[in-house]
Order: C-alpha cells, then sequence, then structure tokens
C-alpha cells in the first residue's frame, strides 16, 4: 500500500483563461467532498476568498501567460512548489490565445483594440504589461501537464490522486480515438465530417464525439498524432489545407505550430 | 449437432424465454450504427446488420475494468457476478473471434477475468448476408461448427436452430413448445436456395489467403509497410474495432479520497506510440511502420504459427472503420501487388 | 518459489513478501531481499534469468529480473534501478515493508544442461543483476562446470554493479574476470578502460569453442557487438544464449506487449539463443 506521511499542502492557480478548469474541479460534485479533504487546499483563487501561502506541496497552475506581472507571479509559484502541474489547455499549450503568438501581429492587434499606441498604463498596474499568450513551460520548469478545455475529471482524478499520495504518474499517450471506440462510436472521417480525433490528446472519455460533436482538439496535440496523414484525410472530406491547419491550430499551440512546420 | 426449426413468429416468444436466463443483450441499431445493447423487448432487436462497431468481445475483455480492489487495509480480486449475459444475433466471423479469444486466454494458462466472463455469456448466432467489406469467406470463417450455444439460421418461413453446446440444448428442451424436430425435405431446400444465395453475394476477397502469410513473411522488407506506415494515424481503431484484438494495459488508480483505489485493465494498441516502451524509455518500435507491422505479421502470419490458423475472422471492421484504408484487404493487395510489380506473375 | 500453487489462487494472485533488507549499489541501483510471509513457499523453483512480477497497489505492477540463484532458498533477491513511477515508489520503502509478488515467470538458462562446460558470460550495465543469479549458481555449483569467463562492463567505476562480490569471487578461482568501464572519471579504475567487447582479446587464446556457451545481458545495443565477437571464436549459433527486455504487463503472454513475430518474450523467453535471433526478425 502506498504510504502518506501527511496531507499535502496543494495550490489552485489561476492566469489567463476562463477559468473553466477551476470550475471544473469544483463540478466535480461526488468527489468535491473529497478533494477538500484529501489534501490540505491553501489557496483555491475561485474558490477562496483569503488567499496567503508560502509552500506548497503541489501546485495546480491554469491558464496561459499574458503579462509581465502574471510572469513573476508564476515564478513565485515555482519557487513556493515542490511540485508543478499545468492544469488545463491554456496552461499546458497556451490555449485558444496562443493564436495572437505572432509578434508583429500581436503589436497590430494591440493598436487595432485599444487604439493610441496600443499602451494602456491604467491596465499595466493592475494587471501588468500585456505579452503574446504562452503556456507556462515556457517560463517555469513544469513537472506533470493536465490539458483539456476544460480539464475532464476522469483524467485529472488518476494523475491528481496519485500526486498527492506522493506518487508519480505514468504516461501513455493515445489519441481521443481509443475512448470513442471505447464507447462504441462511428467514426465521423468515414461520414465526410471533419473530427480532429486522431490527433487529439485522449483523457476525455470521447464526450464530443459520443454526444455527436466533432473532436475539435481542445487537449491538444496527441504525442504519436501524424499530421501529415490528418490533412490528407481532411483535404479529402473537403477541406483547403489552410482551413485544415487552422482547425488543428486552435488549440495546437506551439506544439502543433512547430509540426506543421515540419520542425518536429 | 442437434437441429430444429422454429417458426419466424414464434420467434418473440423465444426471446422472453431466454430473456428470463439473464440480461440479454443483442444487435440495436442507432445514431446510424449497429451496437449490442441491452434488449427490453423485442422490436428493439434489428437482426438485419452486417457488423457492430464493437463485436461480442466487449462482454469478454470489455474496455476497461477492475480486476483489483485495495484500501489501506488490503486488496481483494473483482470479479464479475455469476448472472448470465445473453447475447443473441452475432455472426459466425464474430464467434470465430470469441473462438479465438478463447484459445489465448483459456489456454495453458488461465485469465480468471475472462474465465469468468466467457462461463457467464451464452451466445446466440445469427446467420447474416454479407456487404462489400466481408471477407470471411476468403478467411474460412463464413460459417461455425462451434463457438455458440444456439445459432440461428433465418431461411424463408424458419429458422433453422443449432445446438452447439449443452447450455444450448437445455434451453432449446425447455422451449420445446416453440421449435420442431421434423424438418422436411423442402426446408433441405430452403436451405440449401439460402446456402447458395449468400455465397453469392461476396464481393470482397483476400487475394490467395492460403498464402498470405508466405507473402508477408518473404515481403518483410518491402517499401509497402513504409508507404502504409507513412498513412497510419496511430490510432488505434482497427485493435479496439477488431474482435481477436485484446492487449491490454494495467493502470493503478487511486480515488479522490486517497484512501482506496482499484488496479483497471484497459484495452489497448500496438499501433500506439508507447506500445513497445520499456522502463528508462528505450523504445523498441519508435516508428509507426514497425508496429503496423507487428499489427498485420501478428494477426495474419504469427498466429498460424502458434494456433494453426490466422487471427483474422474477415469480419470487415478494420475495413469499415479505419479512416486512412489500411485494413487487410489494402495490405495484403499492396504486398500481392509488390510481388506482381517486381515479377509479373499475378496476370 | 511457483506462489500460485494454493487452492482459490489464480493466475494474478500475489503473495506478500517482506523486504529482509536492502542496499544501495549504485546511485540509482539498490539491492532487495524478499522473504515470502508464508512459511510453505520455498524459493528455489526458477531458473536463473526468469523473472517475477511486484505489485504495489496503488503503484502498480513491473517486471524484474531475479538476481539470486535457486541454489539459495529461503530468500529471493532483486536488483532495481529506479527510473519511473513504480521503482521511485519501491525506493521509498523501507525494510520490514510487504511487497506483492508473483512468479517466476519465463524461460531461463538451463545451468543443469550446461554442467561441464565452458562459460563466457557477458555483462553490461544493468545486465549484471539477472547475471548474477548465474554467477552464483556457479559459486554454489562450482564443480559442475569448467572454465568460467566473466566479462563485465559498466559505463563508468561508480556504475559497475556488484564490484566486491565480483573480485571477490574471482580471487577464490570461481570465475576469471574481466572488468571495463567505457570511462575511468576516478583515474584510480584498476582495470580495462573501453566498451566490454575490448575484454574478448584477454580471454580469445582459452576459448574452446565447442565446450563454450555463452551467456549474455546488457544494454539492448550491446548484443550485436558482443555476438560479432563469440561468433568469431566460433562458438555454436545455439550455445550463445542471451536475455532480452521487453515492455511486459502480465507475464502469462496475454497482454500483447512483449510479442517478438509469434513468441511472447514472457513465455518463451526472455532467453534466446543467437538462433532464435537469425530466424526471429526484430529479436535484437
Amino acid at each position: 500500500m502506498w504510504k502518506r506521511e501527511k496531507k499535502p499542502v496543494v495550490g489552485v492557480f489561476g492566469f489567463s483563461g476562463c477559468a473553466g478548469d477551476q470550475l471544473a474541479i469544483l463540478h466535480m460534485e461526488d468527489e468535491l467532498v473529497d478533494f477538500f479533504t484529501s489534501a490540505d487546499i491553501k489557496f483555491f483563487h475561485m474558490a477562496q476568498s483569503h488567499q496567503e501561502v508560502e509552500h506548497v506541496d503541489i501546485a495546480l497552475v491554469e491558464g496561459s501567460i499574458n503579462t509581465d506581472k502574471q510572469l513573476a507571479e508564476l515564478k513565485e509559484i515555482r519557487k513556493k512548489a515542490d511540485i508543478v502541474v499545468a492544469l488545463g489547455t491554456c496552461a499546458t499549450h497556451g490555449g485558444i490565445q496562443y493564436l495572437g503568438d505572432n509578434e508583429k501581429e500581436f503589436e497590430e492587434r494591440m493598436l487595432l483594440v485599444y487604439g493610441k499606441d496600443g499602451k494602456i498604463p491604467e491596465f499595466s498596474e493592475l494587471v501588468g504589461n500585456p505579452i503574446p499568450a504562452k503556456p507556462i513551460h515556457k517560463f517555469i520548469e513544469v513537472d506533470f501537464s493536465i490539458p483539456g478545455c476544460p480539464i475532464a475529471k476522469e483524467n485529472f482524478i488518476p494523475i491528481y490522486t496519485k500526486l498527492i499520495s506522493g506518487l508519480k504518474p505514468s504516461k501513455y499517450p493515445y489519441p481521443v480515438c481509443i475512448e470513442c471506440k471505447f464507447q462504441g462510436n462511428d467514426c465521423f472521417l468515414l461520414h465526410g465530417e471533419y473530427c480532429l480525433g486522431p490527433v487529439t490528446a485522449g483523457g476525455c472519455d470521447a464526450c464530443c464525439p459520443t454526444f455527436g460533436v466533432p473532436c475539435v482538439g481542445c487537449f491538444g496535440a496527441y504525442e504519436g498524432a501524424n499530421f501529415e496523414s490528418m490533412i490528407e484525410k481532411l483535404i479529402e472530406i473537403g477541406l483547403t489545407e489552410e482551413d485544415a491547419k487552422r482547425k488543428l491550430m486552435m488549440f495546437g499551440g506551439e506544439a502543433t505550430e512547430l509540426a506543421l512546420k515540419g520542425e518536429k | 449437432m442437434k437441429t430444429y426449426k422454429m417458426s419466424k413468429d414464434r420467434f418473440p416468444e423465444f426471446i422472453e424465454l431466454i430473456k428470463t436466463k439473464g440480461q440479454l443483450f443483442g444487435p440495436v441499431k442507432g445514431n446510424g450504427h449497429y451496437s449490442f445493447e441491452k434488449i427490453e423487448k423485442f422490436e428493439d432487436l434489428d437482426f438485419d446488420y452486417q457488423r457492430t462497431v464493437i463485436g461480442p468481445k466487449k462482454f469478454l475483455t470489455p474496455s476497461r475494468y477492475p480486476t483489483l480492489r485495495y484500501d489501506k487495509t488490503g486488496q481483494s480480486d473483482v470479479f464479475v457476478s455469476d448472472e448470465p449475459q445473453i447475447v443473441i444475433g452475432v455472426h459466425p466471423c464474430d464467434i470465430h473471434g470469441i473462438n479465438i479469444l478463447d484459445r489465448l486466454f483459456l489456454g495453458n494458462i488461465k485469465d480468471p477475468y475472462y474465465e469468468k466472463r466467457r462461463n457467464n455469456l451464452i451466445i446466440i448466432g445469427h446467420s447474416c448476408f454479407p456487404d462489400e467489406n466481408c471477407i470471411c469467406k476468403s478467411t474460412g470463417t463464413d460459417m461455425v461448427e462451434d463457438g455458440f450455444d444456439l445459432f440461428f439460421t433465418e431461411l424463408e418461413k424458419h429458422y433453422l436452430v443449432w445446438v452447439g453446446s449443452d447450455k444450448g440444448l437445455s434451453i432449446a428442451i425447455e422451449a420445446e413448445n416453440l421449435l420442431s424436430e421434423e424438418i422436411s425435405e423442402e426446408d433441405i431446400q430452403d436451405y440449401v436456395r439460402w446456402q447458395q444465395k449468400r455465397s453469392g453475394m461476396f464481393k470482397s476477397e483476400i487475394p490467395s489467403f492460403k498464402y498470405l502469410a508466405d507473402i508477408i513473411h518473404l515481403n518483410y522488407d518491402s517499401k509497402v509497410w513504409d508507404q502504409f506506415g507513412e498513412k497510419c494515424l496511430s490510432c488505434g481503431t482497427c485493435s479496439l474495432v477488431c474482435p481477436t484484438c485484446n492487449c491490454f494495459n494495467v493502470e493503478d488508480r487511486i480515488n479522490m479520497n486517497a484512501e482506496d483505489g482499484y488496479r483497471e485493465r484497459i484495452l489497448d494498441s500496438c499501433t500506439l506510440p508507447y506500445y513497445s516502451m520499456v522502463a528508462g524509455n528505450h523504445d523498441f518500435r519508435p516508428d509507426r511502420t514497425a508496429r503496423l507491422k507487428l499489427y498485420y505479421t501478428h494477426k495474419l502470419k504469427e498466429y498460424i504459427g502458434k494456433w494453426g490458423q490466422p487471427s483474422c475472422v474477415g469480419c470487415g471492421r478494420c475495413v469499415t472503420f479505419c479512416p486512412v484504408d489500411i485494413n487487410v484487404i489494402t495490405v495484403s493487395e499492396a504486398l500481392f501487388g509488390e510481388v506482381c510489380e517486381n515479377q509479373e506473375v499475378c496476370d | 518459489m511457483t506462489i500460485t500453487t494454493k487452492e482459490g489462487d489464480h493466475a494474478y494472485t500475489t503473495q506478500p513478501a517482506k523486504i529482509l533488507a536492502m542496499k544501495d549499489l549504485t546511485e540509482d541501483t539498490r539491492y532487495f531481499k524478499f522473504k515470502f510471509l508464508d512459511e510453505s513457499i520455498v524459493e528455489e523453483d526458477y531458473k536463473p534469468g526468469q523473472f517475477a512480477i511486484m505489485s504495489l497497489p496503488g503503484v502498480g505492477e513491473a517486471v524484474f529480473s531475479i538476481s539470486s540463484p535457486p541454489t539459495r532458498t529461503d530468500f529471493i533477491e532483486f536488483g532495481v534501478r529506479k527510473v519511473g513511477s513504480f521503482t521511485e515508489a519501491l525506493f521509498n520503502l523501507k525494510v520490514g515493508d510487504i511487497v506483492n509478488l508473483r512468479g517466476p515467470y519465463g524461460d531461463g538458462f538451463d545451468m543443469e544442461s550446461l554442467g561441464g562446460k565452458d562459460l563466457i558470460i557477458v555483462s553490461g550495465g544493468l545486465g549484471a543483476i539477472p547475471l548474477r543469479s548465474v554467477l552464483l549458481y556457479v559459486e554454489d555449483r562450482r564443480e559442475e562446470f569448467n572454465q568460467v569467463f566473466f566479462l563485465n562492463g559498466a559505463r563508468s567505476p561508480a556504475d559497475m554493479l556488484y564490484r566486491d562480490d565480483i573480485i571477490a569471487m574471482a580471487q577464490r578461482g570461481i570465475i576469471e574476470s574481466h572488468l571495463s568501464v567505457d570511462k575511468d572519471d576516478t583515474g584510480e579504475w584498476p582495470y580495462n578502460e573501453g566498451v566490454v567487447t575490448t575484454l574478448f582479446p584477454k580471454i580469445v587464446d582459452r576459448v574452446v569453442s565447442e565446450k563454450t556457451t555463452a551467456i549474455i545481458c546488457g544494454p539492448p545495443i550491446m548484443y550485436k557487438y558482443v555476438i560479432q565477437e563469440l561468433l568469431k571464436l566460433k562458438i555454436p549459433k545455439d550455445q550463445i544464449l542471451m536475455t532480452l527486455e521487453r515492455r511486459m504487463k502480465c507475464g502469462q503472454g496475454h497482454c500483447g506487449h512483449c510479442a517478438i513475430g509469434g513468441r511472447y518474450t514472457c513465455l518463451e523467453g526472455p532467453v534466446f539463443t543467437y538462433y532464435d535471433v537469425q530466424h526471429i526478425k526484430e529479436l535484437i
């Protein structure tokens, strides 16, 4: 049997994103009491008002980094935490906001949205100076990644409970198709509809395809993804190459970007 | 083998009878495809189908199931209950698939989890007509002699009901008033006509299936494998839909209370990237080509050496469900094509 | 240690064993000594080269070569390198803690059939762990074997396993040992420097090809080069034995992961001959 000397101290931190991953934790109704009792939740951005923390054993970090102030906070968290877990696709891949990552485009967009010189002094003080959205591993060492938009409890719980038990979660990458076939579903791609299941990391129990909605790739790229063949397939069912790549990039972040450029 | 005749209009009564024997499952249409689902009433059943996405292997090696539970005080095995499961409408190919799984899981070393499920399972087969993806005639699994408890061959007006086991026989005896032992000359002619009709309906075949294993062996280093490797999505669909693929992973889970948990078996696929990786991250099959080659050589060639027959039962699921058309037909055609291209022997 | 023998046991039944002793062998490799709680289990019914599966509820199961010989009963030993989630948890255990075991699995080295032979035992890195079982078997039944050469390669002096034990065995004349490290980073390594194959010149003039059986275990990359040396020495193909590693989940030919061609390493391996290597694609 595994041994726990004491309840680990856990902090749940949030940066840029919709906070959907924190919400997903709070939505685990059947497990919620256990979540708050099996570990010492010292910090939970969304769920608690009093928030002071010196040290955490495990930091669950949600959201991408979009300002210099966030970056400084993130580095503080890394100093305080023994284990840092990137929670949700914004933290693991940069999220949808990663699409604005191109430096030049980014400057243009700031100008377009905020006018003047694209600088907003009153915001800068509050949230810091904006920088292009990046996943947290670009700035600090990340020990484990739990992608998802939002995270799925089926994927989150087994990884999280190993961590709070002092164990290392094992890694075995598989795509959405595996769980889609576990559910006994037919395949969208066979009926001329796009679906990104074959190139998307699994863990969601294929919830979208099971309810008749094709996979949009919200868990980011599957480690064994064959993008070339996937794009060929998407073109075969009527997408242009550009559209296919856009769809793949929606949640894909840097990993997919590099893969599509043939740099991985 | 004892054979009975049953009038088609008595079939609903038969369904009512076997429903009393345990949980009944059968082919059901939903969302444009078929699957074996729990049957509440006769009308749920739809026998006019070619293939379910997942075959009856889901009753024997489910996609994921616990094998052990543990807490701070100890551990205990998890077995399914004794309640029988009855699956009706199983086609010959899928019964062959179960026979192959039986050979693996109930051979010298018996898998206790499989054994328990298998002992609880009553298999009632049903005849079928092929579509363009059925290749069971090539694989010699279009007919089935054993592995079922009862088998229904649907003729014009009647069913021929074949008894395949003691369990099947006792059901037949109980259903005495629905069955007749008198099979007339006309019934036999009906049966022959049915056979001829069905036989003429096969549209697909695997070329020279009898020596496909040799061709695979001789073409081991063929560039055909690389071509398929480039195309393969490593999505695992072929393994999960195949009635004989049984590879599994084992993972220990801890519940949210961090006090107890369970060991889980999860179906796996040899096309997945870490399938052959060992501790320390050495990967014996890092590329898709090597993994795909394992899939097809294991299924179509190596199984013959081990068990005397390939583990393809011609159900056509890989043909139907692989999104990029890698399947027993395209692979064998490509390998034979290679031979033809190089030696002009195939005209 | 045929573990699954009692009524109600099945293929996955494990038996609890207590950790009697632990000792660090290198920075990341540790020696473990177990004793089954059930006194009726005698730890002798296995061959060197066979393996067992350890289970820690909540953590999982993992495969380990047995490193003690069947000639020494009352305990069973392993050498474990910390490389993953299971071994990390195992390293956190203390003496007296319980680990569940099942096995033994696979086909090992048939030591009895090697009686009267010369042995060349070639070890690389962690390969010394299963080969320790062979060496200790030889020590306990020394009279059954003729010349025994032991060639060991390690990355560095600090990475060499069982150094003192091997030197002691050599001093007592049980084996003739030749040790090498890829690179001596200490400046104090008194033996050979270079890959393990550079040790062959030290034994070449005393090898009697027909009488010799070679036993190899090491990292995947090593086999090809060692086999070349053995073939140069004209050792018959079926007298070149090696034990190979593969991913395994069940140990009973069911989970599929260790399949090489039509063979399951867990049933028909992990010991193969060079003759097998020639006939089975993908083996090395």
